[in-house]
């Protein structure tokens, strides 16, 4: 396995995306682990995931559908059966009743009791995420969605089983969440309990399950509530929780002979109560206040006190067996589509079991671990829900969404393969955005430094975001400009290749070398096409990038409300001499009137797949030929025109830059001269 | 792409009594007609999918058909025995059982866009799927409420 890294729930989509495109499978099987009470190396399957991205959309690519599946739950997770699973659970935590040791007396009955119950813990974190719904009292639902405001005092039950999640996706903002500190507190006892046997390494398995799956899936909806939602959870004032300060330690000898201290759980629901009521004095007379539970005897105290009550069976994983779980289901009030992405569930699972895991048939994984014996936590993780995650495969040079690993090739024949055939954007290929300017500063500085860290080439692209720089290192490694290393840009012997072809404004050269990255190979294929609608196809992201790299290499044009025109024909100074007179006659309608020169070299990219720099060249040399003749006259560029412009690459100081050229000033003719119009008169004329 | 134009809706029922609300839905059952002593039906859940065709996602037109005619006999004219959450338990396991072959189903794109950069692209769904799972919390939620009953239409 590789190394950990640290990477957000948001972020994960690209990474899972790419690992999909490289793996080539949408099938793979879901697993969790605990690290003290599974024996060795052993994983619980949990199921299969099978992602239905469906076909990709014309203008995107399979990386892009298959990060829209994960992101927007185009997923089904198929549940295994309960024996299956139980047996397998089992077998992991040394409680089976063929095991040795222990065998058949109450403390293995005791754990393997508990472990039945973590089991639980599954269908609780599908049920935190909205995979599916708690079963509520029929007089609960009868009452949703509500009509007014009503606060909900949540308790730590419904925290844990994901009523609270429910009525926070479902019922906000009508619904006012209320989150009693007892229940933080309830939490934390849980968690600590639960920090103990998994410091000492407890040999309780069932125990270190049960109290892992409880104490940290609720500890990560509050804090997923708290951070990652735009949901308002009210807070009282100060001391507004009524008899919080009785189990604080006190000196009081009565205190101490009756245990306060000690959390009871019947206390607790007490005090969640007299939350509860609290508000209710503190509101206006008419304004709703239930509690949210799933624990009966708090459920009957309530009711006997008056209060309303939202209630709901706290799910089992029974319930879930066998079933097919989608990613995307049904609002339950407004029938609209919603979706758990993927990674909402894996990360979800991840912090209740302590790690999950999704693999290939071929063995191929990727890990998502929330806590290990060597693994720190800072409060930062929380903020941005960052987990770490490892790969059993090499990652991409720099983790963001837009990497897009090509396959291990040899020599040539990778890129020959997206080279040839037909176009098709459909084809795993990635499409980068970036900034041609800035694309040059970032290869000169590799050429010159040979390797660039990943915040000195943020520096350089003058940007704070590791996806827009992935989208840099994802376009150079795609056509083997560096090297394949993780967290930086590493020379390749192809950098200087590039530079070189670059500086001397080579354009052959150029059009080959960037033809190596085969998303920039299916652009200029896809503008070959004569179909209509053809150019649709090609990604918006990459269009403008694409478009600039191909004009400065002499491979295409772009002209304004039209299309581009691929620019591949570089004729002998005899036949441009024909198409040159061509395309004046049929701008001048046979005249020897002056034309605009934007116009003329529009014209024979248009219909002659000749490129503006080509037609500079040739044109020269039909002239020195003495096959044409050619005058200019200057005057003030129309301003209609401003939009008709070419990139070209310049190079000052041994530098090359990205010059805008406007193709109706003339400038591109005689550099330095308005030659706006132009008249041809053939030889002997 | 086309999507169901045919409304879809599920209802639960149940007989209406002193403490019901001001201002909810009330069905007259037929059994009520022939036997006004019986109460009238209150409304307790309404359910409609948006912008999916919910029968899109199974493959076979038998399969189809099957499901669709079995839940759309909770018909509200039918009398209350034959709209009992037990019977509709049974037009639910049918439409489960279109599940459980992954050939026997697939994902269809739905009404709703997803706004994604600049490009949209359609939600997706596998409808069957959804509207099982759903159809079984309502069953599972309703199940136990005293002479509760279903209507489809």
């Amino acid at each position: 396995m590789n190394e950990f890294t640290l990477i957000s729930r948001q972020q994960s989509s690209g990474l899972l995306a790419d690992l999909l495109l490289a793996w080539s499978e949408t099938t793979l099987t879901l697993a969790v682990r605990e690290d003290t009470a599974f024996r060795g190396n052993g994983w619980l399957d949990i199921g299969s995931i099978i992602l239905k991205p469906g076909a990709a959309e014309p203008n995107t690519d399979n990386r892009s559908t298959l990060a829209s599946a994960i992101q927007f739950g185009f997923y089904e997770w198929r549940c295994p059966s309960e024996e299956n699973l139980s047996s397998a659970l089992f077998d992991l935590t040394g409680l089976s009743q063929n095991d040795e040791g222990k065998k058949n007396d109450d403390s293995k009955k005791d754990q393997r009791s508990k472990a039945l119950r973590s089991l639980d813990a599954l269908a609780a974190a599908a049920c935190r995420v909205g995979l599916i719904h708690p079963i509520f009292d029929p007089n609960a639902v009868s009452l949703m969605p509500f009509r007014r405001p009503t606060t909900v005092v949540s308790d730590t039950s419904a925290i844990i089983q994901g009523g609270l999640d429910f009525v926070v996706r479902f019922l906000y903002p009508m619904a006012r969440i209320k989150v009693p500190a007892i229940a933080h507190m309830e939490l934390l006892n849980a968690s600590d309990r639960f920090l103990i046997l998994y410091r000492k390494q407890s040999q309780s398995a069932g125990t270190v399950l049960l109290d892992h799956t409880m104490s940290q899936g609720g500890q990560r909806a509050l804090l997923r509530l708290e951070l990652q939602t735009e949901t308002e959870i009210e807070r009282g004032r100060l001391g507004a929780d009524p008899l919080r300060g009785v189990v604080h330690p006190g000196s009081d000898p009565e205190d101490k002979a009756l245990g306060l201290s000690v959390i009871q759980r019947s206390f607790a629901d007490r005090l969640i109560f007299e939350t509860a009521r609290q508000h209710v004095r503190e509101s206006s007379p008419d304004h709703p206040v239930s509690i949210l539970t799933c624990d009966q005897g708090l459920a009957r105290m309530t009711m006997a006190e008056g209060m309303p009550l939202l209630y709901f069976d706290a799910l089992k994983f029974s319930s879930m067996c066998g079933r097919l779980i989608t990613g995307t289901s049904f609002n339950p009030f407004t029938g609209k589509l919603y979706a758990v992405p993927l990674s909402s569930l894996l990360w979800e699972l991840s912090v209740t079991y302590g790690a999950a895991r999704l693999t290939t048939k071929g063995g191929d994984s990727v890990e998502i671990v929330a806590m290990g014996t060597d693994l720190s936590w800072k409060p930062h993780h929380a903020d941005d829900d960052l987990l770490r995650v490892r790969t059993g495969k090499a990652m991409p040079i720099i983790r963001g969404p837009s990497i897009t690993p090509q396959p291990k090739r040899s020599g040539r024949s990778g890129q020959q393969d997206h080279a040839e055939g037909a176009p098709k954007l459909s084809r795993p290929v990635g499409f980068y955005r970036f900034s041609l300017s800035k694309m040059l500063v970032l290869i000169e500085q590799i050429v010159e430094k040979e390797t660039i860290p990943e915040a000195k080439a943020l520096e350089l692209i003058d940007s704070t975001s590791k996806s827009q720089i992935a989208d840099y290192g994802g376009f150079l490694l795609a056509g083997g400009f560096i090297a394949d290393e993780a967290g930086s840009f590493l020379k390749a012997e192809s950098t200087d290749e590039l530079w070189r072809a670059l500086r001397m404004s080579k354009l052959a050269s150029l059009g080959e070398l960037f033809q190596r990255v085969p998303s920039f190979s299916l652009f200029i294929k896809t503008i070959e096409a004569t179909e209509p609608g053809e150019q649709a196809r090609i990604p918006e992201r990459s269009r403008s990038a694409y478009t600039s790299l191909a004009e400065i290499a002499g491979l295409a044009m772009h002209i304004p409300d039209d299309r581009i025109y691929r620019t591949a024909n570089n004729p002998l100074p005899s036949s441009f001499a024909d198409l040159a007179w061509r395309a004046y006659a049929e701008l001048s309608h046979g005249t020897d009137e002056f034309v605009l020169t934007g116009a003329w070299l529009e014209e024979l990219g248009r219909h002659h797949g000749v490129h503006p720099l080509v037609a500079r060249d040739r044109l020269q040399e039909a002239r020195t030929s003495g096959l044409l003749e050619r005058y200019t006259e200057g005057s003030t560029p129309e301003t209609r025109y401003s939009r008709h412009t070419l990139d070209t690459l310049v190079v000052s100081d041994g530098v090359p830059r990205v010059r805008r050229i406007g193709l109706y000033e003339g400038d591109l003719l005689l550099p330095g001269k308005g030659s706006v119009s132009l008249k041809l008169r053939k030889a002997g004329q | 792409m086309s999507f169901d134009s045919k409304p879809f809706k599920v209802t639960v029922w149940q007989p209406i009594s002193s403490g019901s609300r001001v201002g909810v839905n009330f069905r007259v059952p037929k059994s009520a007609v022939e036997q006004p002593a019986l109460s009238l039906q209150e409304q307790i859940y309404s359910w409609e999918p948006k912008g999916v065709d919910v029968w899109g996602s199974i493959k076979a037109v038998e399969d189809m058909v099957q499901v669709r005619d079995l839940l759309l006999e909770f018909d509200p004219s039918r009398p209350d025995s034959d709209l009992g959450l037990d019977k509709f338990k049974r037009a639910i396991d049918r439409l489960g059982e279109t599940l459980d072959s992954e050939l026997r189903t697939d994902w269809t794109e739905a009404e709703e866009i997803i706004d994604l950069n600049e490009d949209g692209t359609n939600f997706r769904t596998n409808s069957a799927a959804a509207l099982y799972n759903h159809l079984k919390w309502i069953h599972e939620v309703f199940k136990d409420v005293p002479n509760a009953s279903v209507t489809v239409r």
